[in-house]
């Protein structure tokens, strides 16, 4: 049966992809953002993944609002990433992995996720750079499989619904018959707003607090609405959704690996951390 | 008035090039304190009195309970599908510039209503929001100009661009 590592959960926001380009890691601004990634990198060349399931909202490049899914996973056996409106760079492809992906989709509706599938995808910066952060070479070690959590457009899928997905996905890897080692990945948020006349919301103590939950108290977001989410984390913040889907695949005990709170880059409150199932 | 159709900037327009435009308009609260080439915009700012973000500032509204916070829902999604459609086309590059090369061709071929042409004329975020603009598609609308997410968030405050980074910065507290 495979096995799930662990997750690393992350801030993916669209300026660290300029900086990773222009080579700006030990820039003063940029610094005690990437100085939280060698830790995390340390983890990955102990634990050796071959399966990295990363779960993410996309941000208007695969799907537009003409077509909104709730939950949608990548069923194809290459991903790659394309221009999101500022000429980012494109990046080596990611594989994909269509066989845990089906197993997945199976497994998944089975329990009642009615998943949206893709055969094909192109991946955003969600996905990019918490990829690129892990793997700074860019030549990546894993396949993949993309988990995209509507975050654009209420009604959002609640705190409590994703944890749900998170726990169902935990056990669609572990009935799988193969031997891989899979970490899952959450990425987004944290607190931060960019519309309205509240943009530049940031929430430290929410963050802190949120942060601390995910170790030792997993459900304490999901007694939040999504709006209520909105209100304490800022219209984006919400992504946190996705550290809940991941944070669901893990058992309820679980051990700290690392961790990383940095205010901010660009306008949001960047959290990381690395959780790891407690023996 | 509106500091971006205001006679000043028509006269612009005759002279400078579309996109050249587009800059000065959207940087009127990122150059504040530069002296230099957006002054004309800044007093053209000044003048501007902050109606505009009041009209733009959610009332009690149910639907809409979080203060200054707009959340994308069924509504916003149906008033904005045509400017969303808009900005989504421009991931691809030729479209960028597509818009940049006619604006008013452009637009039209996506049938924007007018308040969301007017929007857009003004470059204004607030308004693109209330005409259903979605942040995670008006970036790319942003990115156009080559406006990142600070010169946006000063923008929508009345802040100066480096003002809002400090407001960014206190939050570290």
């Amino acid at each position: 049966m495979a096995s799930i590592v662990g997750t690393i959960t992350t801030s993916h926001v669209p300026a660290i992809g300029g900086a990773i380009a222009k080579g700006m890691q030990d820039d003063p601004y940029w610094k005690p953002f990437f100085d939280g990634f060698p830790p995390v990198r340390e983890w990955l060349a102990r634990v050796k993944p071959d399966i990295v399931v990363l779960v993410y909202n996309d941000h208007g490049l695969n799907f537009f609002l003409d077509k909104m899914p709730t939950f949608a996973i990548g069923a194809a056996s290459e991903y790659r990433n394309a221009d999101e409106g500022w000429g980012i760079p494109t990046v080596a492809p990611f594989r994909g992995d269509p066989e845990l992906s089906w197993h997945l989709i199976e497994s998944l509706v089975g329990e009642e996720f009615d998943l949206t599938t893709c055969q094909e995808m192109v991946v955003d910066h969600a996905f990019t750079l918490p990829m690129a952060l892990c793997w700074p070479d860019q030549k990546w070690p894993v396949r993949t499989v993309p988990v995209v959590v509507n975050t654009v457009q209420a009604p959002l899928p609640s705190a409590a619904r994703c944890y749900k997905l998170g726990q169902a996905i935990a056990r669609s890897i572990h009935a799988w018959p193969g031997d891989e080692r899979v970490v899952v990945m959450g990425t987004g948020g944290l607190s931060h707003q960019l519309d309205g006349t509240r943009a530049g919301f940031i929430n430290k103590d929410f963050d802190l607090k949120f942060m601390d939950s995910m170790i030792d108290n997993p459900g304490w977001a999901t007694q939040y609405s999504i709006v209520e989410l909105v209100e304490k984390s800022g219209t984006q913040g919400v992504e946190l959704l996705n550290w809940m889907v991941a944070r669901g695949t893990m058992p309820e005990k679980v051990r700290k690996q690392h961790a990383n709170y940095h205010i901010p880059i660009s306008n949001t409150a960047t959290g990381l951390m690395v959780l790891e199932p407690a023996a | 008035m509106s500091w971006s159709g205001s006679s000043p900037a028509k006269a612009w327009s005759r002279t400078i090039s579309g996109l050249q435009l587009c800059r000065r308009l959207f940087q009127i609260n990122s150059a504040a304190g530069d002296s230099g080439q957006y002054g004309l915009n800044q007093q053209a700012m000044r003048a501007n009195p902050p109606a505009r973000r009041e009209n733009a500032m959610p009332t009690a509204n149910p639907r809409q309970p979080v203060p200054g916070t707009t959340i994308f829902d069924g509504e916003q999604a149906r008033k904005g599908y045509a400017l969303n459609k808009m900005c989504y086309s421009f991931n691809d590059a030729s479209n960028r510039k597509a818009f940049v090369e006619n604006e008013d061709a452009y637009c039209a071929k996506y049938g924007l209503n007018a308040q969301q042409r007017e929007a857009v004329r003004h470059r204004n975020v607030l308004e693109l929001i209330e005409a259903g603009g979605n942040a995670y598609y008006l970036a790319k609308f942003a990115g156009i100009f080559g406006l990142d997410m600070q010169d946006i968030g000063a923008q929508q405050t009345g802040l100066t661009k480096d003002q809002f980074k400090a407001k960014l910065l206190a939050a570290r507290e």
